[in-house]
């Protein structure tokens, strides 16, 4: 047994191969020993020298109105299958002779057991130690349905699913191109999850690819059940509370990201689409921004980029201004702020803190508690709490103010994962404040910005292309060009081929 | 060379940008205006032509670099295997220096300005600590972090400068006539010095620049804007306030952003217009202890390393909090010391070591 | 390793100071131990400087401005010992707009007061400077308004008054020292403290009038020192000569005798300095222009034929001569530069400029000023016939 504080145990290598096993129906018993859904059946086809084969499957995952029509019944046809040799019946039922479904001829114990966990029947042959795989995935299975939290009005309504195979295919739909290339492998030595890795061949960048696949082999865990450890070992600097990698529910945001020249992972069990490399300003790019008017998504875009700045240094600011700097308070606030603060008894940045500190635990209550009870907690502790605490005078308005303007604005952000990011952030740059007023929210400013320009993803810099040496980075960074204009895929992605537009 | 340490040539132009505020608000104009009177807002156009003849000249010396060398490969190379030691250990120690007297000076500024009664070590102690920490990484990203920053910096300085111009009053600017010619000659010598340091550290930092071949036009473009901006800025003040309480002011800029109202509400604004020239501070140092972490290197590779770079952070940081006591003290280094080991280190010794290494063939 | 280590250092550095110790960073206030002071008067004293303060309205649960008040040999040491006295923790003077000079301290000397303003952390250069006419400033910060409103009040109203009408200028801290450093010479914006026309609120009638300070044209500083005074008639030659006018009245009579309003609606000079051959300095000729327009026609409200505008506008430029003269002649008199018409004779003509021997301010007394104004009608807003 170990606790925290021994040593770590010790590597345990990957046995190779896990199952050291001859492919009879015998020793297939034996692996899947105490597994309630293993079901083996022999079938008699006929055969010469009346030998027999066996039926396996995983009930659950294998339909089984698909696995009768189209397994059992061609085999216990006598007419296509008797007086055959076993090797002659493998080779026509390899070829074409269960003609509705993919067949895979399995030698080994491993590849067998893989199938089988993945949804597919096998037909093992004991005299030949070989089998054969048949793709017949059933089992509970979402229907493709509308994303819940990338609503778009004028995009596509459909989303990913947990299945992989469903997933590429939405993809496959939208880039109907052999340039679409998809790597698939299998990760997590308990869960054997089967990882896709979709680039366009042509557009990405070949190192790129080479590098996030690189990066996956080194991934060796139990279950891969969650983005997180994907994420973590993809990212360039996991421990950056900063998203490094993108994900989407949208396979048509997925495949616009394919087609800009990036990198897509899709994981079985998993409805979500990862896309590397990304920046910091596709953070802050919402869906169906390309489908707007670019004026208009120009105004927005300034306008989110303004409520990352108040997210983040807004109770700063305040506390800056409030403790160090109070000059620069217009002098009829400041009058109106002395009156309101009279008999309060905390200082401001306690205030502050305190109060973000319970905008965040009543944003977190709203998230794991069902929705009805969800939506009147928030209500309950916006209202009625925050009323109370200023007619108590245990806060002034003016800080209730700040800090839900601070907290709304990090709702207009488009990514949690940055929003939760620059909120952990503002913390840090409220503390900064209290100590030194705004010296100290310069010094986290400068520390917050070599932070994230020392971040690079996939050899991209996290900051660009404002901290790259492009002309008129800031424009295009705020603003959208009208699409007719946008020739060029960005620089920074390396892509070998640049002009996405006539 | 880390491989990974590159940056463009466009980047690096940024980052100088960046940091050539901190020593041109200290030095301009209220240096130039003791020196030029009322013409002093024209001292940068009269520096012009030998800023371009400098920069010319350290193109010429950058275009004798190989790939991954910058100024400390240069200096160690012209100055041949006997004097590169010493050589390289001065040009440490000048940037060393000049690092501590930021320092003491940034926190001179931040205590006038807006945290009156504070002492300086706080400063030079918390700015010292995050310049030797960001020394520890990359040129890379202290290049990034510049262009990052200058949006935001030109974004204050223009909105600054544009109430501040629309209220100046022009009989304090004209006339300029012949007889403010000497004068405005001996007022372009504080603009010579701010550029200085800057056009020598970049040189420093070029090493991250790939070599490809590149025309001067840029870096005059450069020149001339950052001339232009100094120009204007030294005509807000002197339209605002005259020569002659310009010259007596410490630091008149932000005297003049205290007097500034924006939108008919925002008024009192220099803390928050002091705060941002924590970028420029922090950048100017990091880079300067990077470039002396280099120097060092190149004397002794184990000098070089993370170890020393601590240790030169420490030293920085002492240094500041001794230097300088008081005000005097610290007017006279501003003044005098400074610029002079600037401007002996940009147009004595850097000429001198490349004319020396032509002759003897090392570049 | 090492960066973790200086990383650590750092926030351990800075964290300290969050528990409020003010010995790191030592100006930690907090906004409820502020009084904001709005109006600061200064005078001269016995003991050296007597000093007025005054808040504006509203910080208290009564709405009373907070006015306060100590004589000391030295301006900061009379906010030290007013900050002793004062209920509240700490004076707040970065938001003082307007600094009162008492007429008697003018007479003395203003380098005193100028030289704090521009030495001080927390007042602006661009605060606006006012002469209290026949009075002292602190009469005027103690005495200006009752429970409700104060001096503050006051002078924000003067300010918009000033701003708005022609006949007046604000003058700020900046403006002075500078003008003083130029030409020797400064106008300083002049206010008189007298009663309002609203009586105390508290006390009715019986508790008299209130009291106010309302623009009262220039004073002329020379040196440092209060030498003479513009009213505000003659402020709006002032503005004439400066080419900073505003709309303003101007009270005339017409052929007939009967007063008729005109607006002056903008209005500027041009200066042309007169050489002798040797390139002595001999005169100044000054083209005065004006452009308004009449605003009430007096009691029958009849308006005129051309020959009745043209009249006029003859009026009207001999208002604005005598008006304009007055102040040249009073500059003349005093010696006292304070039209920086040096300035625009050097702009004019730099080199002849730079040899005149004595200086300007020297010659200006005996130099011949030729004033010419031409004037025109805009309109009458004669609302018979149509007319324009």
């Amino acid at each position: 047994m170990y606790d925290a504080f021994d040593k770590l145990p010790p590597l345990h290598p990957r046995r190779d191969p896990e199952y050291a096993c001859a492919l009879t129906s015998r020793e297939l018993r034996r692996v899947f020993a105490r597994c309630g859904d293993f079901r083996i059946r022999p079938i008699e086809p006929g055969l010469e020298g009346g030998g027999r084969v066996c039926l396996a499957w995983l009930e659950g995952l294998v339909s089984g109105e698909a696995a009768a029509e189209e397994l059992l019944r061609p085999l216990t046809e006598r007419r296509r299958t008797g007086g055959l040799s076993d090797e002659r019946l493998f080779e026509r039922l390899l070829r074409g002779g269960v003609c509705a479904l993919p067949a895979q001829a399995r030698d080994t114990m491993d590849a067998l057991v893989t199938d089988l966990t993945h949804g597919c029947c096998a037909l093992l042959f004991d005299d030949l130690r070989r089998a054969l795989c048949f793709e017949l995935r059933g089992g509970a299975r979402r229907n493709v349905a509308e994303p819940t939290l990338e609503k778009s009005l004028k995009g596509a309504k459909d989303s990913f699913v947990e299945a992989l195979r469903v997933n590429t295919a939405l993809v496959r739909q939208r880039l109907a191109t052999p340039q679409l290339k998809l790597l698939e492998s299998s990760l997590g030595r308990k869960s054997s999850t089967q990882v896709g890795l979709l680039y366009l061949e042509g557009v990405a960048d070949p190192a790129k690819v080479e590098a996030l696949a690189g990066r996956l082999d080194t991934l060796d865990v139990d279950a891969l059940l969650a983005t997180g450890i994907v994420e973590e070992t993809i990212s360039d600097a996991p421990r950056s509370p900063f998203p490094q990698v993108l994900h989407t529910e949208r396979p048509d945001r997925f495949a616009m990201y394919l087609a800009d020249g990036r990198v897509g992972l899709l994981i079985d069990g998993l409805p979500i689409g990862l896309v590397v490399p990304v920046t910091l300003a596709e953070f802050m790019r919402v869906t169906g921004e390309r489908s707007s008017s670019f004026l208009i998504s120009s105004v927005l875009s300034v306008l989110r980029w303004f409520a990352l700045l108040l997210g983040l240094l807004l109770p700063a600011l305040y506390v800056a201004m409030a403790m160090y700097h109070q000059e620069m308070i217009p002098a009829r606030l400041l009058l109106s702020m002395i009156a309101a603060k009279q008999n309060v008894p905390f200082s401001t940045a306690l205030e502050v803190l305190g109060m973000l500190l319970a905008f965040t635990m009543l944003q977190e209550a709203g998230l794991r508690l069902p929705n009805p009870i969800g939506d009147t907690v928030s209500i309950i502790g916006a209202l009625i709490v925050g009323q109370s605490a200023v007619e108590a005078q245990v806060v002034s308005p003016i800080a209730i103010i700040v800090v839900a303007v601070s907290g709304i604005s990090c709702y207009t952000l488009p990514s949690q994962d940055l929003a939760s990011a620059v909120r952990l952030c503002s913390f840090l740059a409220l503390l900064s404040a209290a100590a030194a007023g705004l010296y100290g929210v310069g010094l986290f400013c400068c520390l917050l910005l070599l932070h994230l320009a020392g971040i690079d993803s996939f050899g991209v810099s996290y900051t660009a292309p404002l901290s790259e040496g492009a002309a008129l980075a800031l424009p295009r960074l705020l603003l959208r060009r009208p699409l007719r204009r946008d020739k060029l895929r960005d620089p920074f992605l390396n892509t070998p081929d640049r002009r996405r537009q006539a | 060379m880390n491989g990974h340490d590159r940056y463009g040539r466009r980047q690096l132009f940024s980052f100088c940008a960046v940091v050539l505020l901190t020593p041109a608000l200290r030095l301009f104009p209220s240096g130039a205006v003791r020196l030029a009177g009322r013409a002093a807002w024209l001292s940068p156009p009269a520096a012009l032509p030998l800023l371009l003849l400098y920069f010319l000249f350290l193109c010429r010396l950058l275009s004798q670099r190989g790939e991954g060398e910058g100024l400390a490969e240069l200096l160690a190379r012209a100055a041949g295997a006997r004097g590169r030691t010493a050589v390289l250990l001065l040009s440490a120690l000048w940037l060393l220096f000049y690092a501590a007297f930021l320092l003491r000076s940034g926190a001179d500024r931040f205590i006038t300005t807006v945290y009156p009664h504070s002492s300086p070590p706080v400063f030079v102690v918390s700015m010292g600590l995050l310049g030797a920490w960001a020394a520890l990484g990359s040129g890379r990203s202290l290049v990034r972090v510049g262009r990052l920053v200058l949006p935001l910096l030109g974004g204050i300085l223009a909105l600054v400068l544009f109430t501040a111009l629309l209220g100046v009053k022009k009989e304090l600017l004209l006339p300029v006539s012949g007889r403010d010619l000497a004068p405005l000659l001996s007022g372009a010598l504080p603009v010579l010095d701010v550029f200085a340091a800057v056009l020598v550290l970049g040189a420093f930092l070029a090493r991250g620049v790939p070599k490809t071949p590149g025309s001067p036009r840029a870096g005059g473009r450069w020149l001339l804007g950052a001339c232009l901006g100094l120009s204007l800025q030294a005509a807000a003040v002197l339209g605002s306030f005259g020569a002659e309480l310009s010259a007596v002011l410490t630091r008149p800029f932000f005297y003049l952003v205290r007097n500034l109202v924006f939108f008919h509400s925002l008024e009192r604004v220099e803390a928050l217009v002091v705060s941002f020239w924590v970028f420029p501070d922090f950048l100017m140092v990091a880079a300067l202890l990077l470039s002396a972490r280099r120097c060092l290197a190149l004397v002794r590779p184990a000098a070089g390393g993370r170890a020393a770079g601590v240790l030169c952070g420490l030293g920085v940081i002492v240094c500041g909090c001794l230097l300088a006591p008081d005000a005097q003290s610290l007017s006279l280094l501003s003044e005098r010391l400074i610029p002079a080991l600037n401007m002996s280190f940009a147009f004595l010794l850097l000429p001198g070591l490349y004319l020396s290494g032509r002759l003897r063939k090392r570049l | 390793m090492k960066r973790t280590l200086l990383s650590l250092t750092l926030a351990l550095f800075l964290l300290p100071a969050l528990s409020g110790c003010a010995g790191l960073y030592a100006n930690v206030r907090e906004v409820e131990q502020l009084l904001v002071i709005q109006t600061m008067g200064l005078d001269g004293g016995e003991g050296g400087v007597r000093l007025s303060l005054a808040s504006g309205a509203g910080i208290k649960a009564a709405g009373s401005p907070t006015r306060l008040h100590a004589s000391a040999p030295t301006v900061s040491a009379a906010i030290e010992q007013i900050r002793s006295r004062a209920n509240e923790d700490d004076l707040f003077c970065a938001h003082v707009g307007h600094v009162l000079i008492g007429e008697g301290a003018a007479e003395s000397g203003v380098d005193a007061f100028l030289s704090y303003i521009c030495r001080s952390r927390d007042l602006r250069l661009s605060v606006p400077l006012y002469l209290v006419r026949g009075g002292s400033a602190e009469e005027a910060v103690l005495g200006v308004g009752d429970e409700s409103y104060g001096i503050c009040d006051a002078l924000d109203a003067a300010d918009a008054d000033v701003r708005l009408r022609g006949d007046g200028r604000l003058t700020s801290a900046a403006e002075i020292v500078s003008s003083l450093a130029r030409c020797g010479s400064a106008l300083i914006c002049a206010v008189e403290y007298r009663p309002s026309a609203e009586e105390a609120r508290s006390g009715g009638a019986a508790a008299g009038p209130v009291m106010t300070v309302a623009p009262a044209g220039y004073g002329v500083l020379k040196g440092d020192r209060l030498c003479g005074g513009i009213d505000r008639e003659q402020a709006v030659g002032v503005g004439l000569l400066l080419n900073d006018t505003g709309p303003c009245e101007l009270l005339v009579r017409d052929r007939e005798g009967r007063p008729v309003t005109l607006t002056l609606e903008r209005g500027g000079s041009e200066l042309r300095p007169l050489w002798s051959d040797a390139g002595a300095l001999e005169g100044l000729e000054i083209s005065v222009w004006a452009v308004a327009s009449a605003a009430e026609l007096g009691v029958s409200g009849q308006g005129g034929d051309s020959a009745w505008e043209d009249d006029l506008t003859a009026r009207l430029e001999a208002e604005l001569a005598r008006r304009v003269g007055s102040v040249l002649q009073l500059s003349r008199e005093l010696g006292a530069d304070f039209l920086d018409l040096g300035g625009r004779v050097e702009r004019a003509d730099p080199r002849r400029f730079a040899a005149l021997e004595p200086s300007f301010g020297d010659l200006l007394p005996d130099l011949r000023l030729r004033l010419s104004v031409s004037g025109r009608l805009a309109h009458t807003g004669d609302i018979r016939g149509g007319s324009a």
